[in-house]
């Protein structure tokens, strides 16, 4: 018995042995099999669309390309710091998500038009030129002759019309962009580069819409079931400088150089989007040389531009671009309380916006007094920030009829206390200690403010549904913004964007006139007066803007702030610098 | 009472009393027992030990009383609440002198009914008559500007809702015991005020997952079979969701109020209290008592709830014990994820989560301070529900 049972153990034993020698062996293979794939894909990719040809006509075109010619050494990574999971990388889809855009914006879409970086002027990229008719209704964009996408198909006409005609089709989640094409009659096809725009009416901003849509190349992404294009949130394919390469979700995204690219190509390979939600988090991979570009809070900015240690390593940079998002205060104006214009002053009179400013932000913000950026020439440089003052703030609401009639400390008028709600997305710091300033502030003049912090896609949906008193939040900036969407009085139905009700017919009046003057001082002092009027009607509470903050690893090279901001298509990092193969 | 009163010398002791002899033996357990009273002390206490309100000012000759006026309904009816529980305290003594230890438990039950009946009714006159007063007058200024001639402040002479970022984010100081938050609140006043929320939290939720635990264990217990085999596998069910997630997804989608934090602590942690009653359930429906009771027909209520429970009751006091502790860290935790009570009420676990900024400073002192207030909240719980255990449970207190 015994005999028999340790031959037993002896042959399970080597048939154990037996499986493990062949398991090692076949992953050893599939390794092998997967290397030699990718370097096949390589090769594939490098020679197929005959490289050496498009090389050839890119250096004889050389000259009027629209980007400069790049210099500096060939190779290694840049690591970005994304401070969240873009929900998708289709950038006709997403409705305002600023990770995605990040990611693909000019990477790996590109536009028919660009701002110039130093001049903000639109230029022309991706099209040859482009004319506008006398009476602003039509325009004609003519393309490149030497653009394909990053497969080696040429961008035709069929693919802006494609492009335009993605958006405008009402099933596809397109909603926020398509509110910028609300007057675009048709996009027509005048030869196979050549497409002409028509719109309804005259509107400034629809030439800067026109060539700031990504052209979306037809043969990849044509759909029959407008499901299919939604769903489509990956693998995104276009014309720009670098090509998808992957996406580990919650972990990062590598968009690859692309090597068949029409223009100058940029001098880094990779570009690595690392995800990272925590703030301290973030600046730990930072100085742990896991990603080289971080922007950083403006607090964290302020320990660290003092910081010789960190500074050696980094560059740290403070720049304003118009970009820069402003925040503010909205009060309701569907509610009593916030109806008088008065009452709206005396709120803003409450909120010490220069210490908050200086303190609270650390000196690195400064009080607004418009939704227009305060370095641009949309902004009116004559109006004044109304100053901290608790007692005008009292005066003001007792010409309101709001006075403490019942003793209790809270102003009241019909019986109705003075006591109102203040909602905020929770997990933001700044938005917090607003709160907790603005219930101390109101106490002071006998109001009660209680705050009501919601995670974001709560508040989201209570701000779309109007079921707030009053709000913060910050919204992003651009060149040069229409108001419409925030304070026209046709916004306020629905789900629109003037979500505070916001209603005066003279705002209306300037609104609309400006949107079609196409002469830009006359439109400009029209801003002015909007600004002027906004000012003291006060449906927000203007509370600051801020610089932009990048901390930069010290190895790049070439990084120059422009009037619009870094292009990080420009960097370099020196040979014996490089930290990434 | 329809017995004759024996003789005092032959009254042997209650249970309660042999419980209360046991857990006096432990000295750790009286040490932190009287923490968890200094606790209820700085509670109940804590308007008028931080108030940035004088108790009295004194204003062109005139005294005016401005931290007894600004005084809410709450404030009076933890008041009420507090002295009602010192009176039951004296009660108790003098039923150990007066009343037979065989009808002592029946007087105390009839007692504390009556107490927390006029409590109840007291707390909601309260919030009936006393209205919300603000009074947000700077009387500090006063003094220095000299409008007002005297006045006599509380120990800490700050609000827990007072900003001043001119002093945000400073280290303990003369003026400020235990430093500054991040808007310059002062830190030692919120922790104070903070320890009503921890308390009311750990009381409440408690109080909701007892009663729960109480009602549904007792009926599994006391029926089994079919009925308990069902019951069980939803008390699994519910044993099986991650207290902090479902905590962190209802706060989230239903707002962040204090009550609603109760609520929910207490409506996912009833799950032992009710396996601990229905074992002890088991136990007890084979006993002659029980069966007695079914015999002469009394009705189910009556046998579940005068006649099983008080006999099955003492480890799920225990038990509620350690919840407290459990209720206030729970509590601690939502608030430093951030999904605690909105702002600027105070509490623990949020001042807490001030204690790293978002550069990665650490900021020491909002970090120990609060930190200290939890765990000794919590260590002294534990303290007293182990000691409690010994005491009731003299099988466990040999086998250890």
């Amino acid at each position: 018995m015994n005999g028999r049972e340790g031959i037993f153990k002896y042959f399970v034993l080597a048939v154990l042995v037996v499986i493990i020698v062949l398991q090692i062996a076949s992953i050893k293979r599939a390794d092998r099999l997967n290397d030699k794939l990718a370097e096949f894909i390589e090769a594939v990719e490098n020679k197929q669309f005959g490289t050496a040809a498009i090389k050839q006509e890119s250096e004889k075109k050389a000259a009027d390309l629209p980007m400069p010619a790049r210099i500096g050494d060939d190779g290694d990574w840049l690591v970005w710091c994304l401070r969240g999971e873009p929900h998708t990388l289709n950038t006709i889809t997403v409705a305002s998500d600023t990770y995605s855009n990040y990611v693909c914006l000019g990477n790996v879409f590109e536009r028919l038009l660009e701002y110039d970086p130093d001049e903000v002027k639109l230029k022309p990229w991706l099209a040859e030129s482009y004319e506008v008719s006398e009476d602003g209704l039509e325009m004609v964009i003519k393309l490149r002759d030497d653009i394909h996408f990053s497969d080696g198909v040429s961008i035709t006409a069929d693919d802006v019309i494609f492009t335009f005609e993605t958006i405008m089709d009402p099933n596809i989640d397109a909603a926020s962009l398509r509110n910028y094409y609300k007057n675009f009659k048709q996009a027509i096809k005048i030869d196979e580069r050549t497409v002409k725009f028509v719109f309804d009416e005259v509107f400034w901003k629809t030439f800067e819409v026109v060539g700031l849509f990504e052209v979306y190349p037809k043969h990849i992404y044509d759909y029959n079931d407008p499901e299919e294009f939604n769903t489509r949130r990956s693998d995104p394919v276009g014309s720009g400088p670098y090509v998808f390469e992957k996406w580990d979700v919650a972990q990062q995204i590598v968009l690859k150089r692309n090597e068949n690219y029409w223009g100058h190509k940029p001098k880094i390979k990779k570009l690595v989007f690392r995800i990272v939600n925590n703030d301290v988090a973030a600046l730990q991979s930072l100085q742990s040389n896991q990603i080289d570009l971080l922007i950083p809070s403006p607090e964290q900015y302020y320990d660290f531009q003092s910081d010789e240690e960190f500074k050696k390593r980094f560059h740290c940079l403070k720049y304003w671009n118009p970009g820069v998002p402003f925040f503010f205060i909205g009060w309701n104006q569907q509610r009593e309380f916030f109806k008088d214009r008065r009452v709206r002053l005396a709120m803003t009179h409450i909120v010490d916006r220069e210490t908050i400013a200086k303190l609270l932000l650390k000196g690195n913000a400064e009080v607004v007094t418009g939704p227009f950026y305060p370095y641009g020439r949309q902004h009116n440089p004559d109006i004044k920030p109304w100053p901290y003052d608790i007692k005008k703030a009292k005066q003001l609401l007792d010409e309101a009829g709001w006075v403490d009639s019942d003793g209790d400390g809270i102003r009241d008028k019909d019986g109705v206390s003075f006591k109102f709600k203040f909602a905020y997305s929770s997990g933001r710091p700044i938005y917090e200690q607003i709160a907790k300033l603005l219930k101390d502030e109101g106490e002071k003049v006998g109001i009660e403010v209680q705050a009501d912090p919601y995670e974001w896609s709560v508040f989201i949906e209570r701000l779309n549904t109007r079921q707030f008193d009053s709000v913060t939040l910050g919204f992003g900036g651009t060149v040069e913004s229409d108001p419409y969407q925030m304070f026209h009085s046709s916004q306020i139905e629905g789900r629109g964007n003037n979500f505070i009700g916001f209603n005066n017919p003279e705002a209306d009046k300037l609104i609309e006139i400006a949107r079609r003057e196409l002469d830009e001082d006359k439109r400009y002092a029209l801003y002015h007066e909007f600004e002027r009027l906004l000012h003291e009607e006060q449906p927000y509470t203007f509370l600051f803007t801020r610089p932009s903050f990048r901390f930069i690893d010290k190895r790049f090279d070439n990084i120059v702030i422009h009037k619009l901001g870094l292009d990080e298509k420009e960097w370099y990092v020196p040979k014996s610098k490089q930290r990434y193969k | 009472m329809g017995k004759q009163p024996t003789d005092k010398k032959n009254w042997g002791r209650s249970y309660g009393e042999m419980v209360w002899k046991e857990f006096a033996k432990s000295k750790l357990s009286i040490a932190s027992l009287v923490f968890i009273v200094f606790l209820f002390f700085l509670a109940i206490f804590a308007p008028f030990l931080a108030n940035d309100k004088p108790f009295m000012i004194k204003i062109n000759g005139q005294w005016n009383y401005p931290l007894f006026r600004s005084l809410t309904a709450s404030d009076y009816a933890v008041f009420l609440a507090a002295a009602f529980a010192v009176f039951q305290l004296l009660l108790i003594r003098r039923n150990k002198k007066y009343i037979e230890p065989s009808i002592r438990g029946q007087v105390l039950g009839r007692q504390v009914f009556v107490n927390s009946l006029i409590v109840v009714i007291g707390t909601v006159l309260f919030f009936v008559m006393v209205p919300r007063r603000l009074d947000a007058t700077d009387y500090k200024e006063m003094i220095v500007s000299g409008s007002a001639e005297g006045a006599v402040f509380a120990p800490i002479p700050y609000g827990y809702g007072r900003t001043d970022l001119k002093i945000r984010e400073q280290p303990p100081s003369r003026e400020h015991w235990l430093g500054t938050d991040d808007v310059g609140s002062d830190v030692l006043c919120r922790l104070i005020h903070g320890s009503r929320i921890s308390l009311s939290v750990g009381f409440v939720a408690v109080g909701l997952s007892v009663l729960i635990g109480v009602f549904v264990g007792a009926v599994l217990g006391y029926f089994g079979g079919k009925v308990d085999f069902v019951g069980m596998r939803i008390v699994e069910i519910f044993m099986a969701i991650p207290p902090l997630l479902l905590m962190i997804t209802v706060v989230a989608f239903f707002g962040r109020g204090l009550f609603l934090i109760m609520m929910v602590i207490g409506l996912i942690t009833w799950t032992s209290n009710a396996r601990f009653v229905r074992a002890e359930f088991f136990k007890l429906r084979q006993q002659d008592f029980v069966q007695s009771a079914v015999s002469l027909g009394l009705p189910l209520r009556s046998i579940l709830f005068r006649h099983m429970l008080p006999n099955g009751i003492a480890p799920v006091l225990v038990n509620a014990t350690f919840g407290i502790a459990g209720a206030i860290f729970y509590e601690a935790a939502l608030s430093f994820l951030g999904f605690g009570v909105a702002p600027p009420t105070p509490s623990w676990g949020q001042i807490l989560s001030l204690g790293v900024s978002t550069s990665g400073r650490f900021l020491w002192w909002l970090t120990l301070f609060p930190g200290l207030a939890i765990f000794l909240t919590a260590l002294a719980y534990n303290l007293v529900g182990e000691g409690l255990r010994d005491a009731v449970d003299p099988r466990l207190r040999k086998a250890a």
